[in-house]
């Protein structure tokens, strides 16, 4: 749980890309399968995602019924999200996406990794 | 009414609560009441499509609606009575995201569309309420409601809003493919409503869609649904502008939360600048037809036990009408705008600190209205230790019967001094330092909660943000109405009752027919055996038994206070603030307001923990929790004072 961990602690975790390191053993349950190398290079976790930036949604690394309940909430595959605002000190983050805003929690967020398309076309 | 228009004449509209409803029928219009079953139809859709503001238009009624998800809890059955004098069950039931229910309200909607709500016919057909400017993911949830084979009319609500932001849709197109009539309507402007009346008047068909997806694989109800919008020509609207730039201000990293900070400041600040002035406006009309109306009461016996028992009692209390009544108007247009949503983000991360989920923030802020509609809102909340640990902690947030208490206290101890100008003053900050300790101790005993019998895992918070809107006038009103009616009803039965009973009770029994000192009736001998008690706390016998009277409801204390200076002979003259000063030290006063901060005094609220978590072991340790906690806290309120105020 993010809430529990020091603010400093977690601005210094910000690891990229967050699932090559398990930031702490209770985030470490979410079972996450660490997608291979040459995604790597592309894809981005949500929670990473700047301000104002339109990406596309690619996967989903949660476990089934936290990614049934942000499926719900219109998080799935191919989807365009943008980061649209968060709450205090960047948790929880706002994104847009099916013309609606959501709030999510960063930790929920960073499991969800999406591709910037202006960067692969360029 | 709106609707009655667009519907014709024949559309009239009724008024009963579900259990009525049997009675009323023949008591109302006996030739209409044969042997015809009531025919029921079932409003559903996603939360904050304007299901319950159909439902307003359509039966006449006025249910609470706000601008954020989930501000309809439970189902409620208004009825409409057609021209031929049939009358229709309409159900007015929680928001859902898809069938598969995972919170409590969910499950309400769930269960009687399946029929398996008691004391709810299962509905003979559906009204599936959509929000047309959010077609692409709203429209997923239309093929679990087909699928479940019941007559269904599509409604596309906020067409209004679809076409200002320039989007559109097939309407014709669409009802092909769902194989079912669908109609654009606008909720709030009773636009379009006529599609209504015709689906119930015509033979209802069960729906024919082209093609279903299949129903748990959430994804290709999503592609179906796309698909089936572009099949319609729909063409998304385009984004709501104010509500991206204000959002770029108010969910700004570092400008949100200070004006969050500010909205709260402003709120306090309100109720005391403008509602204080307004309170002593009524506080002088009270006492002047308090004067006028003791002048033709000629037995002094009467006298004493009309005017100064039971009419002093009641008018303290409803002096902070105005009060109440602003505090009400400020939260509904918190909720009306859809600020709230925001204010739940802004606070989720201080939540989460303490266990607690971000969507518990939205009932727990309208705790500070009143606690029982706050307990039946976290059944938004999906896991169950969650929303018991927030149903828990609700009475702890600084609810509007608690006001008055505050109000009378603060005015008769702090001075008032500005400290910031014009903006703020020493008696608004003495009252959000209460409202802090509040929230304070909510948050403690979450913290206690969470880490011991209520451990969970954790749950995605996901919160939906909807767009801003103007609050309507309609929904203020029906709000401070409801409000003023509960409070007056109130002040004149509880508070009214327990105001004369004191009132005879202070004058009990007559010594050689005349009324005794006041410590000497049967009020003065109860509070002295309660003294031993509240000594520690500086509080005197009078105090004693305004404790005991506030057991029903909190501000019953302000009525008994009334009544017992009102009838004491030396504190007669005074106003209410100059008894309670002569009363109470520093130290008791102190003692008095924590006492009231943080003690369950709420028999409304007892009741309604025990109905949400069916048993009764919950409301008896949230009382006993308490009430130690605020004679602990109260103890240590005044021997801190006393030590350093001194």
């Amino acid at each position: 749980m993010p809430g529990r961990v020091k603010t400093r602690e977690r601005f210094t975790r910000r690891v990229f890309p967050p699932n090559a390191a398990s930031p702490s053993a209770r985030e470490s349950r979410c079972a996450l399968d660490a997608p291979d190398s040459s995604q790597e290079a592309q894809l981005l976790p949500l929670s990473e995602l700047p301000h104002g930036v339109h990406a596309v949604i690619e996967e989903i690394h949660l476990p089934e019924k936290a990614a049934e309940q942000v499926m719900l909430f219109g998080f799935m595959k191919g989807v365009e999200v943008v980061a649209a605002g968060s709450g205090p000190g960047g948790c929880p983050r706002v994104y847009r996406l099916d013309g609606t805003e959501v709030a999510i929690r960063r930790a929920t967020a960073r499991r969800i990794l999406v591709r910037i398309p202006s960067q692969e076309q360029a | 009414m709106l609707s009655r228009e667009c519907c014709g004449p024949s559309l009239a509209t009724d008024v009963l609560p579900t259990p009525a409803r049997e009675d009323a029928a023949h008591v109302g219009d006996a030739e209409v009441v044969e042997s015809k079953p009531v025919r029921t139809i079932a409003l559903v859709g996603p939360p904050n499509c304007g299901k319950t503001t159909l439902f307003n238009q359509l039966t006449g009624l006025n249910r609470k609606v706000a601008n954020f998800p989930g501000v309809t809890v439970e189902h409620f059955t208004g009825y409409i009575t057609l021209q031929d004098g049939e009358r229709i069950a309409l159900i007015d039931l929680p928001g859902i995201y898809s069938l598969n229910a995972k919170s409590e309200d969910e499950r309400v909607t769930v269960d009687v569309l399946r029929g398996r709500m008691t004391g709810i016919e299962s509905p003979e057909a559906i009204i599936l309420v959509l929000d047309s400017t959010n077609l692409g993911r709203h429209l997923a949830l239309a093929a679990p409601v087909i699928s479940l084979g019941l007559p269904t009319l599509v409604l596309l609500n906020m067409a209004d809003s679809l076409r200002a932001r320039s989007g559109d849709i097939e309407v014709l197109s669409l009802a092909r493919q769902l194989g079912t009539p669908v109609a654009l309507v606008s909720a709030a402007s009773g636009e379009g409503l006529g599609a209504v009346q015709h689906f119930i008047t015509s033979a209802m068909h069960q729906p024919q869609p082209a093609e279903l997806p299949v129903l748990h694989d959430l994804r290709a109800c999503r592609q179906w649904a796309e698909q089936i919008n572009v099949q319609s020509n729909y063409r998304k609207p385009l984004p709501p502008m104010w509500t991206r730039r204000l959002d770029a201000v108010y969910l700004h990293r570092l400008w949100g939360p200070l004006i969050f900070l500010l909205v709260v400041i402003g709120i306090f600040q309100t109720i005391f600048a403008a509602g204080q002035p307004i309170s002593q406006l009524l506080q002088n009309a009270l006492d002047y037809l308090g004067a006028a109306a003791s002048a033709h009461v000629h037995s002094a016996l009467l006298r004493s036990l009309l005017m100064d028992g039971a009419w002093k009692g009641v008018s303290s209390v409803l002096v902070f009408l105005p009060q109440i009544l602003l505090l009400f108007l400020l939260i509904g247009v918190l909720e009306d705008s859809g600020y709230l949503a925001r204010a739940a983000v802004i606070a989720d991360r201080t939540m989460s600190r303490f266990g607690l989920n971000g969507k518990a923030f939205i009932p727990l802020l309208s705790a500070y209205g009143c606690a029982v509609p706050a307990i039946m809102a976290t059944r938004t909340i999906e896991n169950k230790r969650d929303r018991l640990a927030t149903i828990m902690i609700a009475p702890f947030m600084t609810c509007s019967a608690r006001l008055p208490v505050y109000t009378m206290v603060i005015a008769a101890f702090v001075p008032n001094v500005h400290i910031a100008g014009v903006f703020f003053g020493s008696r608004a900050l003495a009252m959000l330092g209460l409202y802090v300790i509040g929230f304070l101790a909510a948050l403690f005993t979450a913290r206690v909660l969470k880490s011991s019998i209520l451990k969970s895992k954790d749950v995605p918070f996901l919160l939906e943000l909807p767009p801003y809107r103007w609050p309507t006038v309609r929904s203020l009103v029906m709000r401070l109405f409801d409000r003023t009616k509960a409070f007056v009803w109130r002040a004149g039965t509880v508070i009214l009752g327990v105001s004369l009973l004191l009132a005879i009770l202070t004058n009990l029994p007559l010594h050689q027919g005349h009324s005794p000192a006041i410590q000497d009736s049967i009020a003065g001998r109860a509070g002295h055996c309660l003294e031993p008690l509240i000594a520690p706390l500086g509080f005197n016998w009078k105090i004693g038994v305004g404790l005991l009277t506030s057991i029903a409801a909190r501000e019953v204390i302000v009525g008994t206070l009334g009544t017992l200076y009102g009838v004491d002979p030396e504190q007669h003259a005074m106003s209410l603030q100059q008894a309670l000063h002569s009363d109470l030290s520093l130290g008791g006063a102190a003692a008095l307001l924590i006492f009231f901060a943080f003690a369950m005094q709420c028999t409304s609220t007892l009741a309604v923990v025990r109905r949400e978590t069916n048993s009764w072991k919950w409301p008896a340790l949230q009382f006993a929790y308490m009430t130690v906690l605020a004679y602990c806290g109260a103890f240590v309120a005044k021997h801190l004072v006393d030590v350093f105020l001194r």
